[in-house]
């Protein structure tokens, strides 16, 4: 339901509501899935978009854990341990699985067996015995064949609701009447076809560490151990045919601390030169007060490594590759030095929202990100199903407005200073509501000349809090151009801005 | 006659050292438009050379601002089917804003706001945001901003500027081809300085033939059809090689984000007040 029906029937102070955050709950999952491996080799998410739970291989591993049952048991206790709250099935098919998961029944009488109190009912872990899959589908809702929303309203029109009703239709019938996918998933369900699941891996972290005989607060040795450690890790990266996007430093003290020193890269990097001169930088700035006892180095996060071919002729790339090639190689080397030293909001790119509100016009974005985006495609499908408010107007808004709008002043406030009226305005043309004849910035008093405006800025009520504002440009006796506005719910006046 | 050869020698000094230079190592025309015609003319070459600095030397508000995003535009324009270089601003957060003024409040710290820069005709994709905390850091990310081959231009707002790190700018500008703009304020014109091009830019305030008409006492209202023009000055306090002593008038019309030279206005001196005369004739 809405949210704002569920605010109507529950009093909002009793309600929490939380923006739904798909890429979160994709890392989690994914997360998720590389904790099971403890249970399985082969883990999959159970849909490409919107997944909401795992799948798991584990054909052949029943004995492993002391068989089917105690295998499901230890799965549901491990997850409760980390605080989740799990529904597992295990079946002949994924499809199967996936239904009785989500879909079947939990008896009651099993609860018992399951020494954990706090286990609710609907956790209790089921098998389905071999050779009886089809039986146990047989009452499950069509829902549970993971069809899509129309199929399932088109064969509860038709009076079909359980996945039994749907195997005692005719096959030719539902291949005509309704797509594919209906009948896929249901051989998939049964077994009569094979299911392929995609199985992620997590990488293995690459570290390389370097434990001391003797604990040294020399910064020479500590430094040499690191850089040895840099150029161990970047043989490996090459091997693997991999860069470093976020490399790890951590140095273990005496006393049971940890130094860490870490740096970001804007693209996937293997030159240990490279590394080593950013790590460089927050090193000299590192102080030592304890000894160190063990150094490690890891690439924590990592991307494939892109391969550029090196022009044969430099003449033949004069006009293009020129100005593509090395010249991108030297900005990100710009942008990871400047990144490293003045952290990675420091070192921005522009974007405009074509808000109205002026301080929302832009909006700004780390350039080292820009480098982690790129090397996780699947995570920037799925960041850009969240929408923000400022992206909804688009580019195709701002077109419009661009026409419309006053000129803005070089520099902005970036909170609107109140200023003192000192005079308000002679009555004359523009009266009463034009901007003061003379105002007061802290200490300086400015006499206008000239005024051009208004221009009214408002935003919609659902935005929150509202702007409603009259924006005029003065220019002082003096020549300076200011840029007022009179909030028009309190009368009060606001410098926002300055021409240059 | 020795002036002629004099002349001679200079071009071809000139031409000898901008065929050595970086920027005609990497095929990219060495004199960069300054945006305005009118300045371009006041230049020895008609244009900013690149590898260089350029200082412009304004009042707060002087229009100084606009000028150098004019020529930072120019400088990431003028290369043939390229995507790469960009154009980077390095600012700094302050307390006081980004030149102090007289009795500015500590609590103003005015921010470079980008989409007056894109209305300016600077390429958002190629715009690089560097924000600092503190003195050195903003000298040191200037340095390596500096003396990066991908940086087409670099834009300052600043006041102080030490003899090291501006002679450090300036050979980390020649080494890497790319122009260095800085705009600081005129009080600094007597400092010395390593940028090769400085320009005074004034502002004008209004046109006095405009104000004649105005009537004593009333605020005047701007429709919004009349020009809301800045009117500035601009004039070559230094240029290496010369470069002519005009004055340029140039007015900056911040609705339509473009530039235009006025016909100099006739600066009617002010008559000597008559009491003077007489004191000194009773004297």
């Amino acid at each position: 339901m809405p949210v704002a029906e569920a605010t109507s029937l529950i009093n909002r102070r009793q309600l929490y509501v939380a923006q739904h955050d798909f890429v979160a709950d994709r890392e989690a999952l994914e997360m998720l899935a590389g904790w099971c491996e403890q249970f399985s080799p082969q883990v999959a998410l159970d849909a490409e978009d919107r997944p909401g739970g795992l799948l798991l291989d584990v054909t052949g591993l029943g004995p492993l854990f002391g068989g089917e049952g105690a295998m499901l048991r230890q799965i549901v206790r491990a997850f409760s341990r980390e605080g989740w709250c799990v529904r597992v099935a295990m079946a002949d098919t994924a499809g199967a699985a996936w239904a009785v998961a989500h879909f079947a029944e939990r008896p009651r009488a099993a609860q018992r067996s399951i020494r954990d109190s706090s286990r609710r009912r609907w956790e209790v872990p089921q098998v389905v015995p071999a050779g009886e899959t089809v039986s146990a589908l047989m009452s499950l809702p069509c829902a549970a064949l993971r069809i899509s929303e129309a199929t399932i309203e088109r064969l509860a029109s038709l009076g079909v609701t359980t996945i039994g009703q749907v195997t005692r239709l005719p096959r030719a019938g539902l291949s005509s009447r309704f797509d594919e996918e209906l009948l896929r998933r249901l051989d998939q369900a049964t077994g009569r076809r094979d299911e392929v699941i995609r199985a992620e891996h997590v990488p293995e972290a690459l570290i390389t560490e370097q434990g001391l005989e003797c604990s040294t607060d020399s910064r020479e040795a500590v430094e040499h151990v690191w850089r040895q450690l840099v150029d161990q890790l970047c043989e490996e990266l090459l091997k693997r045919g991999e860069g470093a996007l976020r490399l790890e430093c951590s140095l273990e003290l005496d006393d049971g601390q940890t130094l860490s020193m870490s740096v970001g890269t804007y693209r996937p990097v293997a030159a240990s030169r490279h590394l080593k001169d950013l790590l460089e930088l927050q090193w000299e700035r590192l102080l030592l007060c304890e000894a160190v006892w063990k150094v490690s180095v890891s690439a924590s996060v990592t991307a494939r490594l892109e391969r550029r071919q090196q022009a044969l002729f430099a003449d033949a790339v004069a006009d293009g590759g020129l100005s593509d090639g090395p010249q991108r190689e030297a900005l990100s080397v710009l942008v990871d030095r400047l990144s490293s030293r003045l952290g990675r909001e420091g070192v921005l790119t522009v974007s405009l929202t074509g808000d109205a509100v002026p301080e929302y016009g832009f909006r700004t974005r780390p350039v080292a990100d820009r480098g982690m985006r790129r090397a996780s495609p699947k995570k920037s499908a799925a960041a850009t199903r969240s929408n923000t408010p400022a992206e909804e107007t688009g580019a195709a808004g701002e077109s419009t407005l661009r026409t419309r709008r006053g000129p803005r002043p070089l520099w902005v406030e970036r909170r609107p200073q109140r200023i003192a009226v000192v005079a308000a305005m002679v009555v004359g043309e523009t009266g009463p509501e034009g901007p003061p004849a003379r105002f007061r910035i802290a200490n300086t008093d400015h006499v206008v000349g000239r005024c051009w405006g208004p221009e009214r800025i408002e935003t919609g009520w659902w935005r929150g809090a509202s702007v409603r504002r009259d924006y005029y440009r003065v220019e002082t006796t003096a020549g300076l151009r200011f840029w007022l506005f009179r909030c028009r719910r309190q009368g009060e006046w606001f410098l926002h801005g300055m021409f240059d | 006659m020795p002036d002629e050869i004099l002349e001679q020698l200079a071009g071809v000094l000139r031409r000898a050292e901008q065929a050595s230079s970086v920027a005609a190592a990497r095929d990219l025309p060495p004199i960069v438009s300054s945006g305005c015609g009118a300045i371009d003319r006041l230049l020895p070459a008609g244009g900013l050379p690149r590898g260089a600095l350029v200082e412009w030397l304004a009042a707060p508000a002087g229009g100084a601002g606009v000028l150098a995003l004019r020529a930072a535009r120019q400088a990431a324009m003028g290369e043939a089917g390229s995507k790469g270089r960009a154009i980077v601003v390095v600012e700094r957060h302050r307390e006081q804003g980004p030149r102090r003024q007289k009795g500015q409040s500590a609590a103003m710290s005015p921010r470079f706001y980008p989409p007056t820069a894109a209305a300016w005709g600077i390429d958002l994709s190629r715009l690089v945001l560097v924000r600092v905390a503190s003195q050195s850091d903003e000298m040191w990310a200037l340095d390596q901003v500096a003396r990066c081959d991908a940086v087409a231009a670099w834009l300052w707002w600043g006041e102080q500027l030490e003899g090291r790190h501006f002679r450090r700018l300036q050979l980390a500008a020649e080494t890497s081809g790319s122009l260095g703009l800085l705009v600081r304020p005129l009080e600094m014109q007597s400092q010395p300085s390593w940028a090769e091009v400085r320009f005074v830019v004034e502002s004008q305030g209004e046109d006095p033939a405009a104000a004649e008409v105005k009537r004593m006492g009333q605020l005047e209202r701007g429709g919004q059809h009349e020009s809301m023009g800045r009117r500035v000055s601009v004039r070559l306090l230094r240029a290496r090689r010369g470069g002519s002593q005009g004055i340029v008038n140039l007015e900056i019309d911040d609705a339509t984000h473009t530039l235009c030279e006025t016909k100099c206005s006739s600066m009617v001196a002010p008559l000597a007040h008559s009491t003077a005369v007489s004191r000194q004739a009773g004297a």
